[in-house]
């Protein structure tokens, strides 16, 4: 411990400590500007010059370290002089523009100003005209007037996100931020460029002119657009939310947001919400709404009927209450047609221990199976950049590449390969390491077996008794697994044991008949393997029920639909992809009548409980065991096919529901290998037509080298385009022009 | 020796051989000693072969201490490098001389490039570095093509390259053109821009010796710097400390601009008074010009007024006067010279070069240009009047770098020593001094 | 599109730095020299040469003073304006050149034969004023000796048409 007084107070604090961070210890609050906790010092802004006894000069107290006996002023005359000095020079070229600007009330100029520097301006000339109101992006506009230069921005799309599409331009006092011309801010974590902006240089497109800070009420949040769980601050002013704030956890998002979780809040205010239960008419469509005690006889009337032939599917996107109520009413009917796992996810659990987020950051090995985090699990992208920048090597499994050259070895595997490949990377790390030189799996077992602190991301959609082999043969090195795969809260769905039984097989025995009630707690069609199996049963089971929130396409083909709460607008817990389980405070009253998923999921039950029961209970349940399933190897594609592999993508059909992100909407398309589009005679940007496994329709042809040469990338949740279905399939792909042509011959 | 050299007697060491014709021709430099310091101690030639330490240890006994304006002791400088650990290691000669008045590395450049090279290859050898570079400034394209060749010759003639003379040392050198900003001079902006960045200073810790290049081990040492070293090791640590005063060794070259008779580099030892270099160097004031004020040690320095003349031009002397001895780019004004103008050219050339990294320097140099240049044009007030005694010192000790207390160096000293100038520009309305428009 | 010879002399810029970005600074000359400016073109071209964001790219073309993102004239005509020269009468040299050719500073002339640039110290001050054209030195600049250059510089375009 090094020992120091500030303002002659004495403290005590580790080696390596800022001369900042031991004030604050002393309760001495020296302002700043360019210092952001989360990225290294610049101490350009010189806001926190600080006296240091027998040093000549003023010291930045963001950059210099404690030295043993060390005493600092921060409240000296000279001190005071400097800070008004900078204050002066800062607001010299500054706009003054305030009462404009959204910054208003949360700027740390204005703050400062106000602490420390109350003076009249001596600065008179004309101040330099730089760019103002610059659309940087479809989310972020840049007012280069107001910019003090600090670099946050810039730093972070340097340093964390490793991906610098911000830069300084100029020098001297003609310095600005910047995009290159033509070229988009368009980071899936520009937002965070926002939050960390001390002035108003950067701001929201979204929140423009909506609120000033003081009028906001905030409730702390989470984010529950994946399996993260972001911890957020939620803002609302007048009954409707207007911003998404990051509440930074360590343990969990470092401190950051994508930009999804960042504005995807508006949906709750969609105009097509429902607001009371409805009950449809199967013949006509007509839709009449019903009070909640009709409606929930209705339902309980007919899921008493059904039974155990009432099939319960999703489940994933429930608060833990929720999911804990859900298996209140699955135990009632004594089913077992009982599936969260309505998409691509077949293991919710991982054989062996589980991870946590931290454990990133102390691991030597990262092994991503399956797994691309930017589009999976976002903020763990930028966690693992940061783990691999402390020295951690990262190893790669899966159908495309992912963080490129940051990984120190990739296993490109075809469509559906997965599994295989996990095996043979089981079998290569059991045996004795491969000569030098190796590649694909080979390669990925040397990085991985001479690690010490391995830390799996799993995506849970194959290989799992591979991964068990793999969990065995890795034994003490391996710190844990954690599983991305599935809705957000599938972890919670899982340990709430809403998996008896297989959500394919299900829909398949209620296309024919087997299953006389259906309650649906997701939207089956967002990521379906199979959405034309959807359709049929959804067609065929003589009671559909829906909890659902918006008029998706399962819940337009209910039934009975029970509206419910958004997360925002109730006081629950949700669960993330370590089994972490959050508390979330309602900002808002839930629209018209619509209710918690527990309460309502309860009343179909007949059960009674309180939220604090049911936390417990889901709580004293004990972690599902990890089920080894045999997998059908997948039928290999003919020779020199195409073939579709689907995944995430952060801004899918989802986004239809959101006015903030309408221009991320996105259109259904194809992505292959450069190599492969000279080779189909496409460019990028053009449309063709994709047909296989019985679909045929236009899609947009990217370009994108992640790819194999013979893979064809197509995305999942979005509406039109039957990506899991098509995964593993061969496919063809040409261009509109030349499938016209030949239709005209 | 340039003409004007004759009264003070004493050894030149970098101008020795200036003036030879093609001296900047391998051959020529060979015949005038050339190369004879780093075959004697890498080739062993007439002597035992120099080890490393004993090269550092001859540069240290020197007393050498840094050219480019900070007068940091070389030797400590290299000594300041931690023990080899088979990684790279660099040596960066800063030739971004753009200090205002400042052209003795041009001329060391132009006419002995094999000078500053075989100081390189002999500094080099000392540190154990394992590359060097030359970072010459953006507008130095001709004086680049000059040391290019110089530096093809070396190679083949085995100064260059791997086992040099036999001595298992194995130095590859090339010249690294930058694109135009005076920052660059700062040794860790400097190596910014060598790295292919803007050119910001870095924070400090870690210091360049330990993370500099590439995050690796790394010294900057001026042109001048590193051209005495073949000298130093040829003659002896100690024949070159006993050129200069007790804590400065040798000669230095001072670069005498402005309103002289005849401008030009003279080389003097260290600790030469300013007058004899005004007067018996530079010929003294242009005729019927009487000396005004002269800045000693380029654009960053304060100045001196003709009753400070008899002080030695020396690190500390120069700085005990409030000044300092910089670059010794000597730039005279005489009594034509207009303080506010002059105050404003410097504050315009600050304000231009100003990286724009930390605010007091970034603002502060756009604020004052903009006062002087109202003030040097008629258009100033009383308000602006209080700017210049104001806004220096909240520069002055508070920015990133040295770049900030050098651009108010002179302003702060012109204000000391001519306030009645500038009061009189804001009570009249015009300059007083009616001069010849300079 | 680049050329196939400019890739070559490319990589044989960034071969010869123990690290590639280091050679992005040497690039942009080489741009520069062969076109004249820096386009966006060029900017993205060097980008995806050195495989770096363009905004980086143009973060270090914007901060040096002697790349140019506006084609220049034919002569850049670069007058020193730093003390020493300026004591010597280099600013009035800069006026008179611009009054000469009647034009802004980096601004072509319409038949774009002529830009003129001050420029910061160019470290010949025993010569001041001092200036460069198409950075190769010119010194002693006086009025009739500038007017004189202008002369002999039209004359050697309209002539053989060969560089400076």
């Amino acid at each position: 411990m090094i020992h120091l007084t500030v303002d002659g107070r004495a403290v005590e604090v580790p080696e390596g400590t800022l001369i900042l961070d031991a004030a604050k210890e002393a309760g001495a609050e020296v302002p700043t500007f360019c210092y952001h906790h989360l990225m290294r010092p610049v101490a350009a802004c010189r806001m926190c010059l600080v006296e240091v006894e027998r040093r000549p000069k003023l010291e930045p107290a963001c950059a210099v370290t404690v030295a043993e006996g060390m005493a600092v002023h921060t409240k000296s005359d000279r001190v005071l002089a400097a800070r008004r000095g900078v204050l002066e020079f800062l607001l010299a070229q500054h706009p003054l523009d305030c009462p404009v600007c959204d910054k208003g009330g949360e700027c740390d100029l204005q703050d400062n100003t106000m602490n420390h520097g109350r003076f009249r301006s001596r600065y008179e000339d004309p101040k330099i005209k730089k760019r103002k109101r610059v659309p940087l992006s479809d989310l972020v506009v840049l007012d280069e007037e107001r910019c003090i230069v600090c670099q946050r921005c810039t730093r972070f799309m340097e340093e964390v996100v490793e991906d610098p599409q911000l830069a300084l331009r100029q020098r001297g006092a003609y310095t600005a931020v910047s995009t290159f011309p033509g070229r988009p801010f368009d980071s899936l974590f520009s937002g965070n460029t926002i939050e960390m902006c001390p002035v108003g240089a950067l701001t929201s497109r979204p929140y423009r002119f909506r609120a000033r800070p003081w009028d906001n009420r905030t409730a702390e949040s989470v984010c529950t657009h994946c399996p993260v769980g972001c911890n957020l601050a939620a803002q609302e002013r007048d009954g409707s939310m207007v911003r998404v704030l990051s509440r930074e956890n360590p343990d969990v998002d470092g401190g950051w947001l994508c930009d999804r979780g960042r504005f995807g809040y508006r949906w709750v205010h969609h105009p097509r919400r429902y607001l009371a239960p409805l009950g449809r008419e199967r013949a006509s469509r007509r839709e009449t709404p019903l009070v909640w005690a009709d409606a929930l006889e209705q339902a309980r009337a007919a899921l008493k009927a059904a039974g155990p032939r009432t099939a319960v599917l999703g489940g994933g996107r429930l608060t833990a209450e929720g999911q804990m109520a859900a298996r209140r009413l699955v135990e009632a009917l004594g089913t077992e047609l009982v599936d969260h796992r309505t998409g691509a996810l077949r293991f919710a659990t991982p054989p062996g221990p589980r991870a946590r987020i931290a454990d990133l950051d102390r691991a030597d090995r990262i092994l991503l199976l399956g797994v691309v985090p930017e589009s999976d699990v976002p903020v763990l992208d930028l966690r693992i950049k940061a783990a691999l920048r402390a020295g951690a090597r990262l190893a790669v499994v899966g159908e495309r590449r992912t963080l490129g050259e940051r990984a120190a070895a990739t296993a490109l595997v075809p469509p559906r390969g997965l599994g295989a490949a996990v095996e043979a990377l089981a079998e290569a790390v059991a045996r004795p390491p491969a000569a030098a030189g190796a590649e694909g799996v080979e390669a990925v077992a040397q990085v991985v077996a001479e690690g010490e602190r391995v830390v799996v991301l799993w995506s849970g959609e194959a290989g799992g008794a591979a991964l068990a082999r793999l969990v065995q043969a890795l034994g003490e090195r391996l710190v844990g697994t954690l599983v991305t795969g599935g809705a957000p809260s599938a972890q919670g769905a899982a340990r709430a044991g809403l998996e008896r039984g297989r959500a394919g097989e299900i829909l398949a025995a209620a296309a024919q008949g087997d299953v006389e009630a259906l309650v649906l707690l997701d939207d089956l069609f967002e990521d379906a393997p199979d959405p034309d199996l959807v359709r049929r049963a959804l067609e065929r089971v003589p009671f559909v029920l829906a909890l659902a929130h918006l008029p998706t396409e399962s819940a337009a083909r209910a039934d009975l639909v029970l509206p419910l709460a958004a997360p925002v607008e109730m006081s629950a817990h949700v669960v993330n992809l370590e089994g972490r389980v959050q508390p979330i405070a309602a900002l808002l009253p839930p629209p018209g009548e619509a209710r918690p998923d527990w309460e309502v999921l309860l009343d179909l039950a007949g059960a009674v409980a309180d939220r604090d029961e049911l936390v417990a209970a889901y709580r004293a349940l004990p972690e599902p065991a990890f089920v080894a399933e045999e997998e059908e190897a997948p039928a290999p594609p003919p020779p020199g096919a195409l073939v579709a592999v689907s995944g995430r993508i952060p801004f899918d059909s989802g986004v239809r529901w959101e006015e903030g992100l309408r221009t991320r909407l996105p259109r259904p398309y194809a992505a292959v290998h450069p190599d492969a589009l000279a080779r189909l005679g496409l460019r990028p940007g053009e449309a063709a037509r994709l047909k296989g496994g019985g679909f045929e329709g236009e899609v947009e042809v990217r370009a994108d080298d992640s790819l194999p040469v013979d893979s064809v990338f197509l995305p999942r949740g979005v509406i039109g385009l039957p990506a899991g279905r098509l995964h593993g399939l061969a496919v063809e792909l040409e261009a509109v022009a030349a499938a016209a042509a030949a239709g005209e011959a | 020796m340039p003409e004007g050299g004759a009264a003070t007697a004493f050894e030149p060491v970098l101008f020795k051989d200036i003036d030879t014709p093609e001296l900047y021709r391998r051959q020529v430099y060979e015949a005038h000693e050339g190369y004879a310091a780093l075959r004697r101690a890498l080739g062993g030639e007439g002597s035992e072969r120099m080890t490393p330490e004993a090269v550092l240890e001859e540069v240290r006994v020197s007393n050498l201490r840094g050219r480019g304006g900070a007068g940091f002791p070389t030797a400590r400088k290299w000594q300041f490098l931690p023990p080899p650990d088979g990684g790279p290691r660099y040596l960066v000669c800063n030739a971004d001389e753009s200090e205002p008045g400042t052209f003795k590395d041009h001329e060391i450049l132009r006419k002995n490039p094999h000078m500053l090279i075989e100081g390189m290859i002999l500094a080099g050898y000392a540190m154990r570095a394992t590359r060097g570079f030359i970072y010459l400034r953006g507008e130095f394209a001709q004086p680049k093509r000059v040391v290019d060749a110089a530096i093809r010759e070396a190679y083949e003639a085995g100064y260059l390259g791997r086992d040099i003379l036999g001595s298992g040392f194995d130095f590859d050198l090339s010249t690294y053109l930058g694109a135009g900003a005076y920052i660059c001079g700062e040794e860790t902006a400097l190596l910014d821009s060598l790295e292919g960045k803007r050119g910001f200073p870095r924070l400090r810790p870690p210091f360049p010796a330990v993370a500099g290049l590439y995050g690796r081990p790394t010294v900057v040492n001026n042109v001048e710097t590193l051209a005495n070293v073949p000298a130093i090791v040829r003659r002896g640590g100690a024949w070159f400390a006993s050129l200069g005063t007790e804590r400065s060794g040798g000669t230095k070259i001072f670069s005498i601009s402005g309103r002289v008779a005849r401008p030009g580099n003279y080389e003097y030892p260290m600790g030469t008074p300013l007058r004899v270099l005004l007067y018996e160097a530079a010929g003294g004031p242009l005729p019927g010009r009487a000396f005004k004020a002269v800045i000693p040690g380029g654009g960053s320095a304060g100045l001196l007024v003709p009753s400070q003349f008899d002080l030695p031009m020396d690190f500390e002397p120069i700085a005990q006067a409030g000044s300092m001895l910089g670059s010794a780019g000597v730039i005279v004004m005489d009594d034509s010279t207009c303080m506010v103008r002059a105050a404003t050219w410097l504050m315009e050339f600050y304000a231009d070069e100003s990286c724009g990294k930390c605010t007091p320097c970034r603002e502060g140099t756009k604020w004052l240009e903009m006062a002087l240049e109202r003030i040097e044009t008629g258009r100033g007030t009383p308000d602006d009047l209080e700017l210049l005694q104001g806004l220096p010192g909240q520069i002055l000790g508070n920015t990133f770098c040295g770049l900030g207390d050098a651009a108010v160096g002179f302003l702060m000293s012109a204000v000391r020593h001519f306030w009645p100038e500038f009061e009189a520009h804001v009570a009249e309305g015009r300059c007083p001094s009616g001069g010849d428009g300079r | 599109m680049i050329s196939e010879a400019r890739r070559q002399k490319a990589m044989e810029i960034i071969r010869g730095f123990p690290q590639k970005s280091s050679a992005v600074i040497p690039l942009l000359h080489l741009w520069q020299d062969e076109e004249g400016y820096l386009s966006d073109d060029a900017i993205a071209e060097v980008a995806e040469i050195m495989g770096m964001p363009p905004a980086e790219v143009q973060e270090v073309v914007s901060f040096y003073s002697m790349f140019h993102r506006r084609p220049l004239g034919r002569y850049h005509i670069e007058v020193c304006r730093s003390l020493s020269c300026a004591l010597m009468g280099g600013r009035d040299i800069l006026d008179h050149l611009r009054r000469r050719l009647g034009v802004g500073l980096n601004e072509p002339t319409p038949d774009g034969l002529f830009s003129v640039g001050a420029v910061e110290c160019l470290a010949r001050c025993d010569l001041a004023p001092v200036g460069q054209v198409n950075l190769e030195y010119t010194d002693r600049l006086t009025p009739e000796g500038v007017d004189r250059l202008l002369a002999d510089l039209r004359a050697r375009a309209e002539g053989g048409g060969a560089g400076a």
